[in-house]
């Protein structure tokens, strides 16, 4: 069974019902961002972002279907460094993405290579850590994605996530036990979806 | 749950992990044979490319895989010419795309699908098993999305049923301090990493700062034995196993003697061509890799030329495995000429390893001058000694320079050019 470092670095343990249920989470996040079947979506995250590795049973062990999987999109895989960045000028020249998500660290190298709008960017991030420009955040520890809603500008959560209020405090429960207080990460987000 | 389709009778002894590495020799090229004509037929039928490259090669008559040695090699550019963005995009079975290093200056997109990923997933548990992997047991693995190689060996680990770690990163500089408290906080018995990351590691993240892990699986570029050894003395490291393999689907493995890599001939057929033709380089002599992957893609590798520079060894393993035995060396695209020599990493780190102060260390060689081999190491120590060392063995004028304190940000890369030398923090 899997561990996973956090951005804190946190050492955590997600069983295997833990991560096939935050894939199916990642997977109506990214058909939420308009990801259909047979689009091919770049992920430029680090390795140990659930972004990437919730993408495919390939790549953690004790996930049987991945997002990718669920909802039949392709994946561009990169291990998002800027050392990196330069091998994507070439990848883009062969086959163009229908989407981008790229983590705030490298978003500005990236752009570089996609300025014909043939590609939707999203901005992406651990809450601990993404910029205010952020449309798709997402919370290494709980394992729960919110994304930009369109209509009000405001955060959602994937659907199957439940948010409770207790105060001041917002609390996500996800299916198969991920329960978090991202209170934090509304607070770095901006305002909740209202619509 | 295990991914992996069963491909032989597991064994799982402590020397052993499966039926095929005990196979003679006869029995692992007939199985190569059936491989190689299913192949052929398939790729004939199924990409234009390789329909005029074996047009002279029928199936049915190949009567043994040195019949392959009359193809014409397929280099990187042969591939990217061929490929379209059709080609890589209708099959609806190629789900994830991985990307090669464009350490050449172009960039190979490789699709993989799970008939690929399946059938790499069985030679890395092999990989892992030889080098002591166990039920149980935790390994840090490299980040998933890094490598083909990666994504092979979380359905490895599945298998055997070891328990995966994965660190908050990447294989670089800055994420140094997060792998070694991942390591440390889970207890970790194995980690998987890259060559130049062990050496990052070993020379930046303090002492004794692998005490505990009794395995390193490391990929990318081969250690010396005296790097090997520094390594783990220093370290509290156990014991480093090398294993390597390319996107374009070779597949390989140390076994516990250390003495090359056996090849997983199972997935693929490894050669050694020389550096100036095609014809076979001899057991010893410094050649050429090529690969052909068995397995059924999108984008076929036929002979295709990997870039790395290898050599064969004829002897057999002490282990007693008839599987073919190849080191790789370099790459290459790294060959500096110097004075009218070819040098290459490989050559200065051999020399560097032999010598207590400069083993082990990170360097990068400069390419841009013509008549003097540049040399830029991480870290103080007598410069002009290290010169002397390297002009008395390479028999070429030596420019021996150190960046002191400040690490070097080489990346993957172990030769810059000259007017990027900035961007390694020089």
């Amino acid at each position: 069974m899997p561990y996973f470092q956090t951005v804190t670095s946190e050492i955590i343990y997600h069983s295997s019902d833990m991560l096939n249920a935050a894939a199916k989470l990642l997977a109506s996040t990214m058909m939420a961002l308009g990801v259909r079947k047979g689009d091919i979506v770049h992920v430029c995250d680090l390795g140990s972002s659930p972004l990437l590795y919730l993408q495919s049973k390939w790549f953690v062990s004790g996930l049987e279907v991945g997002a990718s999987e669920i909802v039949g999109y392709k994946i561009i895989c990169s291990d998002a460094t800027p050392e990196r960045v330069h091998v994507f000028a070439d990848a883009y020249r062969i086959m163009r993405p229908q989407m981008v998500i790229v983590n705030t660290a490298i978003n500005g190298l990236v752009r570089k290579f996609l300025d014909d709008k043939e590609s939707k960017i999203v901005v992406a991030g651990d809450f601990e850590e993404v910029g205010i420009d952020a449309q798709l955040i997402y919370s290494s520890r709980e394992l729960c994605f919110l994304y930009k809603c369109e209509s009000c500008n405001g955060f959602k959560p994937a659907e199957g996530s439940k948010i409770t209020y207790m105060g001041d405090r917002v609390r996500i429960e996800n299916p198969k036990s991920q329960r978090g207080d991202i209170s934090g990460i509304l607070l770095k987000a901006g305002e909740y979806c209202n619509c | 749950m295990q991914l992996l389709t069963h491909r032989f009778a597991l064994i799982l002894s402590d020397d052993n992990f499966d039926e095929f590495e005990k196979w003679s020799r006869k029995k692992i090229e007939e199985y190569q044979l059936d491989r190689l004509r299913r192949l052929v037929a398939e790729v004939k039928k199924t990409n234009s490319l390789y329909n005029v490259k074996l047009k002279e090669l029928d199936p049915d008559d190949i009567s043994s895989i040195e019949a392959l040695s009359e193809v014409p090699p397929t280099s990187k550019k042969d591939l990217i010419s061929a490929l379209s963005s059709e080609d890589l995009t209708s099959n609806e079975d190629q789900r994830i795309f991985f990307t090669t290093r464009g350490s050449t200056g172009e960039t190979l997109v490789i699709p993989q699908n799970d008939e690929e990923l399946d059938e790499y997933g069985w030679p890395a548990a092999r990989g892992l098993w030889w080098s002591g992997l166990r039920r149980g047991m935790k390994i840090v693995t490299l980040p998933p999305a890094w490598h083909r190689l990666a994504a092979s060996e979380a359905a490895a680990v599945g298998l055997i049923g070891a328990e995966q770690v994965i660190f908050w990163g990447s294989t670089s500089e800055k994420y140094v301090q997060n792998f070694l408290k991942a390591v440390r906080r889970t207890r970790a018995q194995f980690i998987s990493i890259t060559t130049p990351f062990l050496l990052t590691i070993f020379n930046r993240g303090g002492k004794r700062a692998l005490e505990g892990v009794e395995k390193c699986i490391t990929v990318g570029a081969p250690l010396s034995i005296p790097a090997r050894k520094k390594i783990c003395e220093e370290s509290g490291l156990g014991e480093i196993f090398e294993r390597a393999g390319t996107q374009e689907g070779a597949a390989m493995d140390e076994c516990r003697f250390h003495d090359a890599h056996h090849i997983h001939e199972d997935v693929c057929l490894l050669e050694v061509v020389k550096m100036n033709d095609v014809s076979h380089a001899a057991a010893g002599e410094v050649g050429r890799l090529v690969v052909t992957a068995f397995v059924r893609r999108s984008v076929p590798t036929i002979r295709y030329l990997t870039g790395d520079l290898a050599v064969f060894f004829d002897e057999e393993c002490r282990c007693g495995r008839k599987l073919k035995r190849v080191e790789l060396l370099d790459r290459e695209e790294n060959i500096i000429v110097v004075d009218g020599k070819r040098i290459l990493p490989y050559q200065v780190r051999q020399i560097m390893d032999r010598d207590e102060e400069y083993c082990a260390r990170n360097f990068v060689m400069v390419r841009g001058k013509p008549d003097k081999l540049h040399v830029i190491v991480e870290g103080g120590g007598d410069l002009n000694r290290l010169r002397r060392l390297l002009k008395d063995e390479l028999y070429v004028e030596v420019l021996v320079e150190s960046t002191g304190s400040i690490p070097l940000r080489f990346g993957f890369r172990p030769v810059i050019n000259f007017e990027d030398l900035n961007k390694v923090g020089f």
